[in-house]
């Protein structure tokens, strides 16, 4: 919470320095210094927004990748709501500035309302009708060309960095100037530097094991050529598989399977256009991964460190926490519910049953085909470990909320549910 | 683009924002009509031959075909005449309430360019120059109610107005302000002249248009003019 407060603290602080640096060189009537502090509040955020974009993973540390993603989108409509009354309310006497910054604000309001159908789930996490809409659109308005749209952001960026260079009210502050083109420069490089130079600091391995599990499931392990010293149970890698004639080189994010530094092994349910084709990589291929992410292992280390785990996964999404499983089973009590599609899809059922027998029945596996309903849960469950334990639900979006909701109404306190949902 | 689409479009995407949930443009919403301390209203009713209608204006051309996009933003065509946009504002005043016209003018002629104008009005601003005017009011104690209207030339009055606000005595009379603007509304204007003339009753509630909404102006004026009383 702490941490979370700080975070949305620092998006608050972040446009000051280029306000009061403003607000003390300009000698401008206080209306017109109003409105220009919107638009450079705006610029600010949208600036921030796109820092954010980049994930750095002590941040992610710090706070989880779904915050940094909630304030990145977050950052997006607020900038867009103070563009707009900076619009509406101030003149800018030069009409390519205008022009500009008109085109900024519909170029960044058409990429706002795309993304938030698109990558936010705001809208489609809450209703079936429109998730199944972006399944079909989805067949045309693929993820990457989804991804490039969102790029237009830094044309956006770039149109209202004009804009400001064009005003006679703005640009004739030096100190001024070259605080914004500071900012601009430092979030520019960042994401240069994100994007064309740390690929190459991230870990890479080999694909060791290729073969399928259940129905559509695949085991994917990777050889790392280092060891992944930073991995904890529960965490994800974003993995690009490089040289490849069956798969592009985007990044997808998969959770890791068990506990294991060198060797990660990735359990990948098929159902989309990348993951569908993934049979047909080779042993061999060469993976780049970028990460660790995940909090959940920092969760169960310092929030809820004596409470039973209770660990609900859907379908793949049981990989994140069968590691967690992996590391805690011979000192935690662990509940695990694992729901699966078809008995066939149940392909962990062995290794759970070895778990099982070497903790003495200490974790409990339950394995349903189909959802898991309240009176199941509230079978399986003991009334202690309901009141007590830590809960971690991982899977599709609307079943970790569906799920999310029901263990509300048996009595779990949002504190101990902690989830991870498979978009973002 | 046009200025109207523009505006369309900047209100629509507007109400868009609205719609999903982010508010937060409507705080500054009420500036639009009045600011100021004076009364909202006049105090009796108009009569037509105590009023003047006073206007500075600078239509950047007087031909109707071919225009620029400034010389668009800065006129509006009525019956192939092309006037001012507060021209145009004083002229539907003048229709509505039979008074009087005086065009403030300067003596020495504006440039028509915009960018010259600009730059020109930009320098007297910021060397708080007062440029001569062609005339002065030659019968003002024959008025009790006098309309004042200007543009917003950068974020304030234009340099001529001042002139004309210092070089008249407006002791006792009612002012009413009225002004169009490319964005900004009245800015500080209306506090400014109220602050120039402590010995006149200067109306709040002040007209502005925005110039991508002159097709409006008729009957925003009219409202407007009902609204004094
Ligand atoms: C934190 C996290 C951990 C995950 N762990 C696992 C796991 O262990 N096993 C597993 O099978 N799946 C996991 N996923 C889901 C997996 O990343 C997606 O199923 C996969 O990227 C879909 O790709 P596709 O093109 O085959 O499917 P599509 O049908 O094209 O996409 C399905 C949905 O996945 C999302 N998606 C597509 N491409 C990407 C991308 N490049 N980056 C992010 N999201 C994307 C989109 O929301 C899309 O609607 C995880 C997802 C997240 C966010
Ligand atoms: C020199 C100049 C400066 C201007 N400055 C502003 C300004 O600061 N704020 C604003 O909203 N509009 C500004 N405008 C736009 C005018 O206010 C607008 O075009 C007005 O309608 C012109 O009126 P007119 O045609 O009666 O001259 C400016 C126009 C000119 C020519």
């Amino acid at each position: 919470m702490l941490h979370k407060l700080l975070f949305w603290g620092f998006a608050v602080v972040f446009p000051l320095p280029l306000v009061f640096t403003y607000d003390f060189v300009a000698t401008v009537p206080p209306s017109l210094k109003f409105y220009i502090f919107l638009g450079l509040i705006a610029y600010a955020w949208w600036l921030l927004s796109i820092a954010l974009s980049v994930r750095p993973s002590w941040l992610d540390r710090f706070v989880g990748l779904p915050s940094i993603y909630g304030l990145h989108g977050m950052l997006g409509v607020l900038a867009i709501a103070l563009a707009y009354v900076h619009s509406d309310y101030s003149y800018s006497p030069s009409q390519l500035a205008r022009d500009l910054g008109d085109w900024a604000f519909y170029g960044a309001l058409g990429v706002l309302c795309y993304s938030v159908f698109f990558l936010s789930g705001w809208l489609v996490d809450r209703s079936k009708l429109l998730l199944r809409a972006k399944g079909l659109l989805e067949t045309v308005f693929r993820h990457r060309f989804t991804v490039w749209i969102h790029r237009i952001n830094l044309v956006v960026v770039g149109m209202i960095w004009l804009h400001a260079h064009l005003l006679v009210r703005v640009n004739q502050y030096f100190a001024f100037m070259t605080l914004f083109d500071l900012y601009t420069v430092t979030v520019l490089a960042i994401y240069t530097w994100k994007k064309w130079i740390a690929p190459d600091t991230f870990l890479r391995g080999s694909i060791m094991i290729n073969d399928a599990l259940g129905e559509s499931t695949r085991r994917v392990c990777v050889d790392l050529d280092s060891k992944a010293a930073t991995l904890r149970p529960g965490d994800f890698f974003f993995l690009s598989f490089e040289g490849s004639p069956s798969v592009s080189g985007e990044w997808h994010p998969f959770s890791v399977t068990d506990d294991n530094q060198k060797t990660l092994t990735f359990t990948i349910r098929q159902h989309g256009d990348f993951t569908r084709r993934l049979d047909r990589v080779e042993v061999g291929t060469r993976v780049r991964l970028e990460g660790p992410f995940g909090r959940f292992e920092s969760i169960v280390q310092n929030r809820d460190r004596e409470a039973p785990l209770v660990l609900i996964g859907m379908g793949a999404g049981v990989s994140a926490l069968l590691s967690l499983a992996a590391a805690h089973h011979t000192s935690r009590e662990i509940h695990l519910l694992w729901a699966v599609r078809s008995p066939e899809d149940a392909y962990f059922r062995d290794v759970l049953k070895e778990y099982e027998a070497a903790t003495g029945s200490r974790l409990r596996a339950t394995v349903n085909v189909g959802r898991f309903r309240r009176e199941d849960l509230v079978g399986i469950l003991p009334a202690e470990v309901i009141a007590k334990g830590a809960f971690f639900i991982v899977g599709p979006n609307l079943a970790v909320l569906a799920n999310q909701r029901m263990l509300r109404r048996i009595g779990v306190s949002a504190r101990r549910i902690h989830q991870e949902r498979l978009t973002m | 683009m046009t200025g109207t689409t523009r505006r369309t479009f900047l209100s629509l995407a507007g109400a868009a924002l609205a719609g999903a949930g982010a508010a937060g443009c409507s705080m500054i919403e009420g500036d639009d009509k009045s600011t100021g301390s004076g009364p909202a209203k006049i105090d009796r009713p108009l009569n037509k031959t105590r009023t003047l209608v006073t206007y500075f204006s600078v239509p950047e051309t007087d031909d109707p075909n071919n225009m620029t996009e400034d010389e668009e933003n800065s006129t509006h065509v009525v019956g192939g005449k092309v006037l001012g946009n507060t021209q145009h504002v004083a002229q539907i005043i003048e229709k509505r309430t039979g008074a009087e016209v005086f065009r403030i003018e300067t003596a020495e002629g504006l440039p028509l360019d915009h960018g010259t104008l600009e730059d020109l009005a930009l320098e007297q601003q910021e060397a708080n120059e007062r440029p001569k005017l062609k005339a002065s009011i030659p019968n003002l104690e024959e008025y009790d109610t006098v309309f004042v209207g200007y543009p917003i030339w950068w974020y304030d009055l234009p340099m001529p107005v001042y002139t004309f606000l210092e070089q008249h005595d407006f002791t006792g009379k009612n002012i009413i302000l009225f002004s169009t603007h490319g964005g900004n509304r009245l800015g500080e204007t209306v506090g400014v002249i109220t602050d120039k003339l402590p010995e006149s009753t200067v109306i709040s509630n002040a007209f502005t248009i925005s110039r991508d909404d002159m097709e409006n102006a008729e009957a925003e004026v009219s409202d407007w003019l009902d609204s004094l009383g």
